[in-house]
């Protein structure tokens, strides 16, 4: 008796403090275990990565506003990217505390936040590149993407905008990763590299006497936080952190500090690649 | 000497309390000592660590200036950067940006400073100390300064650009990158020392570099504030010693709080990094030791409370056993004087006895001395009279037959009174007889109290021993100086009494003497004596003996029996025979004496016996 009604009362203190309400259910399961773990990523600027051993970026200033929030402890695992997925859909983890995109696949294991930032694909150009001015442009043009990566998937949706508008798709060069292909844009072999906004935009911002931002290429797409398939009142915690955070306005400020680019109305539901619902 | 044992106690306790005192005392402050010097060493050991984190991030810093210098120089020795010509090098600077990660921009000037940048327009920048220092042959890092070709506060690392090797000649002309202000504040904002630390950097001018504080940087639209002109005292003070390249860490007051700082000028660049610690983050570690020294404090002190309360203790049980002690001998010298009262009294009581034993010895003695001469006088007394009788018949007879004698014989019977001679010799005798019969009733009197033939208990008629004593006590009732002293006697009918007759007859002695004092004690001098006998039931009987007297007061009552008690004149009275007749009764003949007394009432003496010994007895 003393205990629950102690238990009450810190749960109703936090809730007191802010609008976040926390199912009793959800409370007692994780008081029960006496903490929630989060997985983040080692190395996913300007998400999550570290500095000097010490975890940074946009999610990692999230969960610190989330710690403040919350009547209990997060213990965060900081992972590399292959092993935040599978974990949380194994209910090792119990948030895939990252920017995770939201695709059709994952959306049949896991249950998504919603979006806290775009993840659809753009393109950069070499600053000094006068030729390229709107996505029209980059018809005939040779654009480098990331082999077997979303920015190769997402060619398909520029060749059908670039065919709309009386274009065709040029040649696609395919790179293990990103460095070898902006060198190549530096040094003429490459007229655009595809990529997905917000990392273009971060490099943009650290290189702009070199590199230019440009259009999206493809559908819009969103990156979001994922829970295990199911755990709603997890997920409803989540969403009503991140509304709370969209409505006091404290997200675009820390999306224009880490991503260099703030998204106006950003959907409240996670939606599939070409805005589509979950099923 | 208990005197003495009580100082000599009161000074061992106050020495004890003295010497428990200062023992804590001198362990307190000893545990305090010992406590300030591990705790002083504990706290310079974590400001030691606190300084190290500093000289860590500095070292970063270091570091990573040095790398921005590191490139640029290397960059400066490149044959692309050295032909001065723009469109050789910019398409290889261009790779370097991209490369280096932290530089958004390189650029190059001419020694007339002129400069060409990646990403915008020439413009000269020779009024920049960067570019004249690195013109007179030397690498250097900027201070702060919003970048013409940006528009962004950027810092600059120039090095000079030599065309031989010889970097005594002056240099051709100057390469440098820009770096973000905000990528240092990068840097410095990793260094921490636990929750709420922050760190930041000041140039030579005492401007801030980096600051969690985005108000006091360079922006475009103001030059940055000086924090040594801050309104804030101690940080300016601490931004001076910064700029004077001091290093050093030390407590001061910074926003309200107590908080370390502890700061470190870097080598690289004429900047100081200084490192802002919450005072309890650095002491939270000693919280342990400030734990154990309370709770040591809390023992010695509970167990200091624990010595006073068993020295306490000891101290009462001390003392009640002392007052036991006392009360005991109190309990044994009372004792003891009682038993040396009772052996003097009973010392008193044999030389009483041994006198009145010695004394009716004599009167025992003389007793039977006069009773033989008084029988032949009352033996003799009766023939002498009839012979007397005889002689006066026979003289009658002669004057009856011979009427005329001679005259020799008629002178001598008118000298002699024949007639008067006849006439009172009978009355001679019989004052005589009456005379012998007071002898022969005085010696019965004084046999029958002595009764030194009597010392074994015999039944005995009490009314007996009432009137010997009376009669021997007769001369006293005819004595008194005013008036008859009238005995009453109502005396019932009692039956022989077994007891020794001779130590009651004292009993009655002492009774009625003291009512016969009691009476001359009164104005009027006379008075009555009432003796009243009585058989109550079978077994007891009772003499009561009142007088008409003084009485005695309650006080007097109370200690009538006490020995050597008297209210009479000094030589008049032993103070003994009240003691003694309660001896008597109560104890030889296990009965009761009592008295009964007003002031100016008379007093009465009760002595109730058992009428047979050994009926009493068992009862």
């Amino acid at each position: 008796m003393l205990l629950t009604s102690l238990a009450h009362g810190c749960v109703n203190q936090p809730q007191s403090r802010s609008s976040l309400s926390i199912s009793d259910n959800l409370l007692n399961q994780i008081k029960k275990r006496g903490y929630l773990v989060v997985a983040t990523e080692d190395d996913y600027p300007p998400f999550e990565f570290l500095v000097n051993g010490q975890p940074t970026g946009f999610d990692h200033e999230l969960l610190e506003r989330l710690r403040k929030v919350v009547p209990f402890e997060i213990r965060q695992e900081i992972l590399p990217w292959q092993g935040i997925l599978p974990g949380v859909a194994s209910g090792k983890y119990d948030v895939a505390l990252t920017a995770a995109g939201i695709t059709d696949e994952r959306s049949k294991l896991l249950d998504f936040t919603m979006p806290i930032a775009e993840s659809t694909i753009a393109y950069i150009k070499r600053k000094d590149d006068a030729s390229i001015k709107t996505l029209r442009d980059l018809s005939g043009k040779t654009l480098g993407a990331q082999q077997g990566g979303v920015s190769f998937a997402a060619v398909p949706d520029l060749e059908a905008k670039l065919k709309q508008q009386g274009g065709a798709l040029g040649q696609v060069k395919q790179y293990r990763n990103f460095t070898e292909a902006y060198q190549d844009l530096l040094n003429g072999r490459l007229d655009a590299v595809l990529h997905n906004i917000v990392s273009l935009s971060v490099l943009v911002d650290e290189k702009p006497a070199i590199f230019e931002m440009g259009d999206r290429v493809s559908r819009k797409s969103y990156a979001a936080w994922a829970v295990k398939k199911g755990n709603q009142p997890l997920l409803d915690l989540l969403n009503g952190f991140l509304t709370d955070q969209r409505e006091q306005g404290d997200l675009k400020p820390l999306q224009e500090k880490w991503l260099k680019i703030s998204f106006e109305n950003l959907p409240t539901q996670p939606l599939l690649p070409g805005e589509r619902p979950i099923q | 000497m208990q005197l003495f044992k009580r100082t000599f106690k009161l000074q061992r306790n106050a020495l004890m309390r003295l010497l428990i005192g200062s023992t804590t005392l001198i362990v307190s402050f000893g545990a305090y000592c010992s406590y300030q010097v591990v705790r002083n060493a504990m706290l310079e050991s974590l400001k030691r660590n606190a300084f190290l984190e500093v000289e860590q991030g500095g070292d970063d810093l270091e570091h990573w200036l040095a790398a921005l210098k590191i490139h640029v120089e290397t960059l400066a020795n490149t044959a692309a950067v050295k032909s001065m010509n723009w469109q050789t090098a910019e398409p290889y600077l261009k790779t370097e940006i991209l490369r280096f990660s932290d530089v958004y921009s390189i650029a190059i000037g001419k020694s007339n400073g002129w400069r060409n940048v990646v990403g915008g327009t020439p413009a000269n920048v020779s009024d920049r100390a960067y570019f004249q220092k690195a013109m007179t042959g030397n690498t250097n890092v900027s201070d702060p300064l919003i970048s013409r070709a940006a528009k962004t506060p950027t810092i600059v690392v120039a090095a000079p650009i030599w065309q031989t090797l010889d970097t005594s000649s002056s240099p051709s002309g100057e390469i440098h990158s820009l770096v973000r202000l905000d990528r240092i504040a990068q840097v410095v904002s990793s260094i921490k020392y636990g929750d709420k630390s922050y760190a930041f950097a000041v140039n030579s001018a005492g401007e801030a570099i980096a600051h969690p504080n985005s108000a006091l940087l360079l922006t475009m639209g103001r030059p940055a504030p000086k924090i040594v002109e801050s309104s804030d005292r101690n940080l300016a003070a601490i931004a001076r010693r910064m700029m004077d390249r001091q290093q050093g860490i030390e407590l001061v007051l910074l926003d309200g709080a107590w908080k370390y700082v502890a700061y470190l000028p870097l080598k690289e660049a004429d900047w100081s990094v200084a490192l802002v610690i919450p005072r309890e983050n650095l002491e939270s570690q000693l919280q342990a030791l400030d734990i154990i020294a309370v709770a040591i404090a809390g023992l010695a002190g509970a167990m200091i409370a624990v010595l006073w309360q068993v020295q306490a203790i000891e101290q009462g049980q001390l003392k009640k056993s002392n007052e036991l002690l006392e009360k005991r001998v109190l309990e044994r010298t009372g004792k003891l004087s009682t038993t040396l009262e009772q052996l003097q009294q009973s010392q008193l009581r044999l030389i009483q006895s041994e006198k009145m034993s010695a004394l009716g010895s004599l009167v025992a003695g003389v007793a039977h001395e006069i009773n033989n001469p008084v029988n032949f006088i009352t033996g003799n007394i009766t023939c002498a009279h009839r012979y007397t009788q005889d002689l006066l018949q026979l003289l009658q007879l002669y004057q009856q037959y011979s009427p005329n004698p001679p005259a020799q014989i008629s002178d001598h019977a008118a000298e002699i009174d024949v007639d008067f001679l006849s006439e009172d010799l009978p009355k001679v005798f019989a004052s005589m007889r009456m005379g012998a019969d007071r002898v022969r009733q005085i010696v019965l009197s004084l046999r029958n109290f002595s009764r030194l033939d009597e010392a074994e208990v015999k039944p005995v008629d009490i009314h007996e021993g009432i009137d010997s004593t009376l009669l021997i006590l007769q001369h006293r009732f005819k004595s008194t100086a005013h008036a008859e002293v009238q005995i009453i006697k109502k005396y019932g009918d009692l039956p022989l009494v077994e007891c020794y007759p001779g130590q009651l007859n004292q009993v009655f002695m002492n009774i009625l003497s003291n009512a016969l004092d009691a009476l001359e004690g009164k104005d009027s001098g006379g008075g009555t004596i009432q003796i009243i006998t009585q058989q109550p039931n079978p077994d007891q009987v009772t003499i009561c003996i009142t007088d008409s007297g003084m009485g005695m007061s309650e006080e007097v009552q109370q200690r009538i029996f006490d020995p050597f008690f008297t209210t009479k004149p000094v030589g008049k009275g032993t103070g003994m025979g009240m003691s003694i007749s309660y001896q008597i009764v109560v104890e030889k003949h296990q009965g009761l004496i009592w008295c009964d007394s007003a002031i100016g009432q008379g007093t009465t003496f009760s002595v109730k016996i058992p009428v047979n010994r050994g009926k009493v007895a068992e009862d």
